[in-house]
């Protein structure tokens, strides 16, 4: 199950890239931007601003899996097939469906169409989420399918997986973009509903693989922006003989996308961090010789 | 001494100089006319009257600048062409009172126009002499906006000079002449064409000539002793070119520039005039130089930039009616391609290719038209160098194909000798530089021809009928018997261009000859035979496909939802074109929002493009033309496309009536949603090899250009679009904040430059449509 494919990702690793996102995450970070990656499964999107209320999508579903009352939609997933029938008919584009059950193949018909990009520019296939690994039979074939079409690839993972699913994807993983959310792991269960432990002991066998891994940061303010837990961070990625991080500050441009799922969100408020505080965060990274960019 | 302390007043005058028509070279024109016309022949009365122009006309030396020569009599001074088009009372009033690409003219200068000029030339001028001869559907396509004719006002030119002129001086090409006399002596049309060839080359040495006296002459009464020296370079230099071959770089240079001021100001020919492969014409000076210690790279660097203030001096003339619409610009698309390759096939970047880069990026004209071939041999440094000016957003340099354009020269029958010299010139029209008439003979506009065949022949928005029935709406059941009625509509309309063009071509070849061109272009002089009347060695007439990205979007949109999806009938559409999509906001959503389109890298799409793109390129090329040559087809549209969706109703891929087409083969507005590499892609699926030239746009928000991974992916774009044989990409990289106020507040954006289509241009001087049509364009993100 994927929620997108997005062409021409220039921040989910090196060069030109083609990003994945599958659907489905077993975090339920309160700062997520893609809310519709955390359930893993086909979920409706729907703007009631925009709802004419014409009821096209329940007519145009042909399993009667939707119902159109009450002047919004409601589907029952079990009887939808994710044909998108629905969303296709809506008039007024008020009504959009998250999440296609696809295949291997058909995936990577779109990410070989890229090829020629990723070979001038360094670039390659990303596989995000969500979490893939969450879905680790799928994001195998994806990788294995990648390596032999000769495409670098490129695994965004949050580390929260069984260490023997981290370990059959070495072989074909070029590039591990790792999120570490917070070293704390109070914090983490606090606004991710999980514990750190198996991510942390995940990096530390991924780091002895001597695989490149880029760590990932989001940056949010009153969760992990201060100077305690940047140093532990810090610790982290020298213990582990890391050189390099991306530092994500936090925005709220999925707002929307919670009211539209019907979903209830804790999404801190939108306090932007200045140039002057970023490079402050940055400065704790690259004063200790470590490589770190703002923003992919 | 220190060239570059004039340079920048030069500049500044370049820039602050309103554009005016001078009247100088139509009175002396009128003069010779008056004198030798229905006394001599064609060919002579042309050389005899530009040898009057030469002999007479007014010499123009700023102090400080180190190359001679204007078109008119000061910068942006142009010509008026009189046996080209002669001017009325009111395209006088539309010309000097417009708001966009306005000229002055005195009072005196209209008057004397008006008594002495004009009647000479009344009824005789090509505009008038074409129009007569057009039959009543050529006309009628061109009132209703099927195509244009860019040869009503302008001459056949679209050509760029080779290697000729930097070894032989008039003199040598005298030597050649008389040859060719021998060779041709019992042929009398050829002894009178080749007897014009000598005349023009005696005007021109005696232009030469006059500007090394004035020189001399200023150099003696000089008391500042830097100009002084300055005024005594012109003068040696005039003492050798052009009656000889150039013998250092700065000659070299100035030859160029006399050469193009005859060829520009003998006829006023589209895309005036161009050295083209300019590095590899001076690498050989400027070695020769740097080895004897005579120029250094900054002097070197210093003259040319004076050759771009020189290019910058000239505004296209003045246009009006519907050529003013497809060409709404003073730019004259003189294109000077960088890089690329030898004529050995070796990797073409050298030092004047990067001094070059560096004038461009300097000087921050909209002229000359400054760009770049890219060769799977060229270097990164200077791709990415090129890449870092074409981020900085003001259009220049746009990137060509050098493989593309051999290819496409190859398959057009050229020498890989001839192929190797080649470029792009114009917007990005391929050519044999220096062996070839390529002559662009007017836009064809491909979205109202799918229009005029979703009404069974007929013109919806005059009534007229234009095109054979084909079928109405009703009755095309099937989406192939609407292919099929679109490319009888197609092959119907190009005929009438073509029969047209032949005729016009004939035209000109008999009372418009070019001589001094003739010269320069080969094998005219081995010929004996004139330029126009298909004396060079290759003979091409283009003619320029636009709004291929809305027609492939509409036959998408009726193959998906009227075909396929039958979600709506072909007359409930054809209603909601009718009605501009007013009633049914269903169909509209249907339409914009949930069918395939061309840009997406959808090959549903995309295979539509190309079934149409083939239907034109077989309707037109092969086809004979009057020259010798063959009829094929480029897809560019300089201003065009403005006009032709102005005169186009709503089309099926939900755009409304009147709006722009896309232009080039870029997808429509909004219609490209999977980024630019989904773009290039949709835009490879097309043959480019098979055209004379394609043009694409992207846009990108400045900020996303600003580090170095961002000229690298930029780079990679480029690399990779190559690969695929696309011929030619260009770039804006602006944001619509910007242009949204540079629209309000056009004072304070008086020098920002955008990329139009092949061309670059103050936004100042575009028409709100086009400025409009530039903000629309999908903004792509790095």
């Amino acid at each position: 199950m994927i929620f997108d494919i997005k062409r021409f990702a220039l921040h989910d690793g090196p060069g030109i890239r083609t990003t994945v996102f599958l659907k489905g995450c077993p975090l339920s970070c309160i700062w997520c931007h893609n809310p519709e990656s955390i359930s893993p499964h086909i979920q409706l999107m729907f703007n009631a601003e925009k709802c004419l209320g014409c009821g096209g999508c329940e007519k145009s579903c042909g399993k009667a899996a939707l119902r159109f009352a009450d002047g919004r939609p409601a589907a029952d997933i079990a009887l939808c097939d994710g044909c998108g029938a629905c969303a296709e008919n809506c008039p007024s584009g008020a009504l959009e469906v998250s999440g296609v059950s696809t295949d291997t193949a058909a995936v990577m018909d779109t990410v070989a169409r890229d090829k020629i990009f990723y070979s001038t520019s360094g670039g390659g296939m990303t596989i995000s989420g969500g979490e893939p690994l969450f879905q680790p039979e799928f994001t195998l074939s994806l990788l294995r399918s990648a390596a032999a079409d000769h495409i670098s690839t490129a695994l965004d993972t949050s580390g929260y997986a069984p260490g023997h699913i981290i370990k059959s994807t070495v072989p074909y993983t070029d590039i591990y973009l790792y999120d570490i959310k917070t070293p704390s792991k109070e914090t983490h269960r606090r606004y991710t509903g999980v514990d750190n432990d198996i991510i942390l002991s995940n990096l530390k066998y991924l780091a002895k693989t001597g695989k490149e891994i880029i760590i990932r940061f989001p940056l949010i303010r009153g969760v992990n922006d201060d100077e305690h837990s940047l140093t532990a961070l810090k610790n982290i990625m020298d213990g582990n003989g890391l050189t390099k991080i991306n530092v994500l500050p936090f925005h709220r441009l999925g707002y929307n996308k919670y009211i539209k799922l019907g979903m209830k969100t804790e999404m801190p408020r939108e306090q932007a961090f200045s140039e002057t505080e970023l490079s402050e965060t940055c400065s704790v990274f690259s004063d200790g010789g470590i490589e770190c960019s703002i923003g992919g | 001494m220190d060239y570059g302390i004039y340079t920048d007043r030069l500049k500044r005058i370049s820039l602050s100089e309103k554009p005016s028509l001078s009247v100088e070279r139509a009175a002396l024109y009128a003069e010779a006319y008056r004198e030798f016309q229905g006394k001599v022949s064609a060919p002579m009365l042309r050389a005899k009257a530009f040898y009057n122009f030469m002999a007479k006309r007014s010499l123009y030396i700023h102090p400080g600048e180190l190359i001679a020569g204007e078109k008119g009599e000061r910068p942006q001074s142009a010509p008026v062409f009189p046996e080209l088009t002669v001017y009325s009372d009111d395209d006088f009033d539309i010309i000097s009172g417009r708001k966009e690409v306005g000229f002055t003219i005195s009072a005196h200068d209209r008057e004397h126009y008006r008594k002495d000029i004009a009647p000479l030339f009344d009824g005789m001028d090509m505009r008038s002499r074409i129009f007569a001869a057009m039959t009543d559907s050529w006309k009628a396509c061109y009132e209703n906006g099927i195509f244009t004719e860019f040869m009503e006002q302008r001459g056949p030119g679209h050509t760029v000079a080779g290697d000729k002129i930097y070894k032989n001086g008039m003199l040598d090409i005298k030597e050649q002449i008389r040859c060719s006399m021998e060779k041709h002596s019992g042929d009398a049309d050829a002894l009178e064409e080749l007897q014009a060839m000598e005349t023009v080359c005696d005007a021109m040495m005696v232009y030469g000539r006059r500007y090394g006296d004035l020189a001399q002459r200023l150099a003696e009464e000089e008391q500042d002793p830097g100009l002084r020296e300055i005024y005594g370079l012109i003068a040696r230099n005039c003492s050798v070119v052009p009656a000889h071959a150039p013998r250092n770089f700065h000659q070299a240079v100035q030859m160029y520039w006399f050469v193009h001021v005859g060829v520009t100001t003998e006829l006023n020919i589209w895309d005036a005039f161009s050295p083209g492969r300019l590095d590899q014409h001076l690498i050989g000076f400027y070695r020769a130089e740097e080895k004897a210690g005579t120029l250094s790279y900054k002097d070197a660097r210093e003259i040319l930039k004076h050759l771009w203030i020189k290019f910058h001096n000239q505004p296209a003339p003045p246009k009006v009616g519907i050529t003013m619409k497809e060409s709404s610009t003073y730019t004259d698309f003189a294109n000077i391609n960088t890089g690329g390759i030898t004529p050995d096939g070796e990797d073409g970047v050298n030092d004047v290719s990067h001094m070059i880069l560096e004038v461009t990026d300097e000087m921050r004209l909209v002229q000359p038209n400054s760009n770049v071939q890219i060769s799977a041999k060229t270097p990164d440094a200077f791709l990415h160098k090129a890449c870092e000016i074409a981020s900085k957003g003001w259009g220049q340099p746009a990137f060509y194909n050098t493989e593309a354009i051999i290819s496409e020269l190859l398959n057009a029958g050229k020498t890989l000798e001839d192929a190797r010299l080649g470029g792009a010139s114009g917007c990005v029209e391929t050519g044999c530089f220096g062996h070839e008439a390529y002559i662009l003979t007017g836009y064809l506009n491909l979205s109202k021809i799918l229009e005029i065949t979703l009404n069974n022949g007929t013109d919806p928005l005059s009534g007229v009928r234009l095109g054979p029935e084909t079928g109405g709406p009703g009755d095309l059941n099937t989406f192939e018997e609407l292919m099929s009625a679109y490319e009888k509509q197609i092959v119907f309309f190009t005929d009438i261009k073509i029969a047209g063009n032949r005729v016009i071509g004939e035209l000109y070849g008999k009372h418009l000859p070019v001589p001094f061109l003739s010269l320069v272009i080969d094998d005219c002089v081995a010929n004996g035979r004139d330029y126009n009347a298909g004396g060079a060695r290759y003979n091409v007439d283009y003619i320029q496909g636009v709004g291929i990205g809305n027609v492939a979007d509409s036959l998408s949109s009726i193959k998906y939802n009227v075909y396929d999806k039958k979600r709506f009938s072909m007359d409930e559409l054809t209603a909601s074109l009718k009605d501009n999509f007013t009633t049914r906001g269903d169909i509209y959503r249907y339409v914009t929002e949930h069918t395939p389109k061309y840009g997406n890298d959808d090959d549903y799409a995309d295979g539509i493009m190309s079934r149409a793109f083939m239907m034109f390129y077989n309707a037109v090329t092969g086809k004979k033309n009057i020259r010798g040559g063959e009829c094929r087809i480029n897809m560019l549209p300089t201003t065009c496309h403005i006009y032709f969706g102005s005169v186009t109703g709503a089309t099926p891929d939900g755009r409304k009536a009147f709006e722009p087409l896309p232009d080039g083969i870029s997808p429509s507005k909004n219609g490209d949603r999977k980024g630019p590499t989904a773009v290039l892609l949709s835009a490879s699926k097309m043959d480019h090899l098979i055209t004379g030239g394609t043009l694409l746009n992207q846009k990108f928000a400045p900020d996303n250009l600003k580090d170095d991974s961002g000229i690298k992916n930029l780079a990679s774009l480029i690399r990779s679009y190559f690969r695929l044989n696309g011929h030619h990409i260009q770039f804006n990289v602006i944001d619509r904040k910007t242009l949204a106020d540079a629209q309000k507040n056009p004072e304070a954006y008086k020098n920002l430059i955008v990329r139009v289509a092949g061309y670059s241009d103050y936004f100042n001087n575009l028409s709100k449509d086009l400025q409009d049509e530039i903000m629309e364009r999908t903004e792509q993100r790095l």
